[in-house]
């Protein structure tokens, strides 16, 4: 294998390598779903908590997807750092 | 009546954008995720500052952050003093915002608020300013050229330098001089072949035309031969929170912070969080509670938590932000009419991931600041 093909192989399994880092996108999605599934059951509940319900929240979101921002992060360096 | 005026003026600039945007595709500059020194400054700063990098696009947008910020703060400050009982203007809607923060940062803190305000407020104005200013058109597309194959070459001149500096020995002029030319003709070969083209570098055929001659010491064009491909725009502005240094010093702020504040409530017995054998008692609390005994290894995990509460700080804004980043320039590369709703979305994103900076430094100062054992000595 010449050195170019080598070169084309390798930015090719580096694009396969980002796609499959994120693969770790699915647990904060299924985990933001059921996060705001339950507050919103909440609200409609109870609206008067609407604001402190709201607050954790969005908490719980930042918390959440903070796993799949380091499968971009990781995804991210993949591309663009190697 | 003045104010129908500028929106008018700012339906027609639209309008400008729009069909300068309709009518030119836009090009997918070159990505990279550390910050990009302007060509010229490699080892011209200081090396314990800056490793050698050169001075970086993403530094200077941190300073222009900085002075962003200390503006509003004089601005503010210059209000207040005149201020009437009733405030008018800027003054007025910026003292809202602050009393809207205020009263959301006591609901979390309680009395402490006035203690961990500050740091809630500044790191949300500072974190804001650097995350919306790149969405001001031109921010990180406007730039210096640089040739690829020449920065490549600097690249692998700095690494053969500091293997040999590792390795004691000294490389001669000519041995760099070889090292550069090869690093630089593989590259251009890469390039050749266009494999980087599009998603990777300007792509040739925009790039091809109104691309400066670089010129050498003496006047000589080069880089003339080289593929169109090979040049890049490096912006003179990057939003700094595109950097993991800024983040990460953010991060790093934030946790030890919320370290000082710990001690500085509960004093040394704040180590018993992470320490439980350190209290007195602790020997009497085990034999009567034996399930106490597994606390050492509770505290062994929020000794490590504290420190991947910093990791997890510095990437998520990091994330958020270069991941806009790379957003905004994809799709106004496909279609660049959709960056409209992108721009909305990243308004949104930059208040958000503002927010919860600042929110989770909250918390944790709060909760580093309550005694964890204190409630159950009654029972």
């Amino acid at each position: 294998m010449d050195e170019l093909s080598a070169a084309a192989l390798a930015e090719g399994l580096k694009a396969i390598g980002a796609g499959l880092a994120m693969l770790g996108a699915i647990g904060a999605g299924a985990g933001i779903g059921i996060l705001v599934g339950g507050a919103v059951q909440g609200i409609a509940r109870n609206p008067d908590a609407s604001g402190n319900i709201q607050t954790n929240m969005i908490l719980g979101i930042a918390f959440t997807e903070a796993v799949a921002i380091y499968a971009l992060v990781v995804a991210l360096i993949i591309l663009f750092v190697f | 009546m003045k104010k129908r005026y500028i929106l008018l003026i700012l339906i027609a600039m639209m309008i400008a954008f729009g069909s300068v945007i309709a009518y030119t595709k836009p090009v997918l500059p070159f990505i990279q995720l550390p910050g990009e020194p302007y060509p010229g400054t490699e080892g011209m700063m200081p090396a314990f500052l800056f490793n050698n990098a050169g001075l970086l696009n993403t530094f200077v947008a941190a300073l222009v952050a900085w002075v962003v910020v200390l503006l509003l703060v004089f601005t503010l400050r210059a209000g207040s003093r005149t201020a009437d009982e009733v405030p008018t203007g800027f003054y007025n809607v910026f003292e809202m915002i602050l009393e809207g923060a205020y009263n959301f940062a006591e609901n979390i803190a309680g009395p402490k608020v006035r203690e961990f305000f500050p740091y809630f407020m500044s790191f949300i104005l500072i974190i804001l300013i650097s995350n919306w200013m790149g969405l001001i058109p031109g921010y990180d597309s406007i730039g210096l050229w640089e040739n690829k194959p020449h920065f490549a070459g600097l690249k692998a001149e700095s690494k053969a330098l500091a293997d040999a500096k590792a390795a004691g020995t000294e490389l001669s002029q000519a041995e760099l001089e070889e090292i550069m030319h090869e690093a630089e003709v593989t590259e251009d070969a890469a390039n050749a072949w266009g494999l980087r083209d599009g998603l990777f570098l300007i792509r040739a055929d925009n790039a091809i035309e109104g691309a400066p001659i670089k010129t050498d010491s003496h006047g000589a064009p080069i880089g003339r031969n080289i593929e169109a491909a090979d040049w890049t725009i490096v912006p003179f502005l990057r939003p700094a929170s595109t950097d993991l240094n800024f983040t990460l010093a953010f991060a790093l702020i934030a946790m030890v912070m919320v370290q000082y504040y710990g001690f500085k409530h509960l004093g040394f017995s704040y180590l018993n969080k992470f320490f439980p054998f350190l209290e007195k008692n602790w020997v009497d609390k085990v034999k009567g509670d034996p399930i106490k005994a597994i606390d050492p290894a509770v505290g062994l995990l929020e000794l490590v938590s504290e420190i991947s509460k910093i990791i997890s700080f510095s990437f998520r804004l990091l994330g958020n932000m270069f991941a806009g980043m790379v957003l905004l320039f994809v799709m106004g590369y496909i279609l660049s009419v959709a960056n409209l709703a992108f721009f909305g979305l990243e308004l949104f994103v930059g208040v958000i991931q503002a927010l919860v900076f600042a929110l989770l430094t909250l918390i944790f100062m709060n909760s580093a600041t309550e005694s964890h054992g204190g409630g159950e000595e009654h029972h």
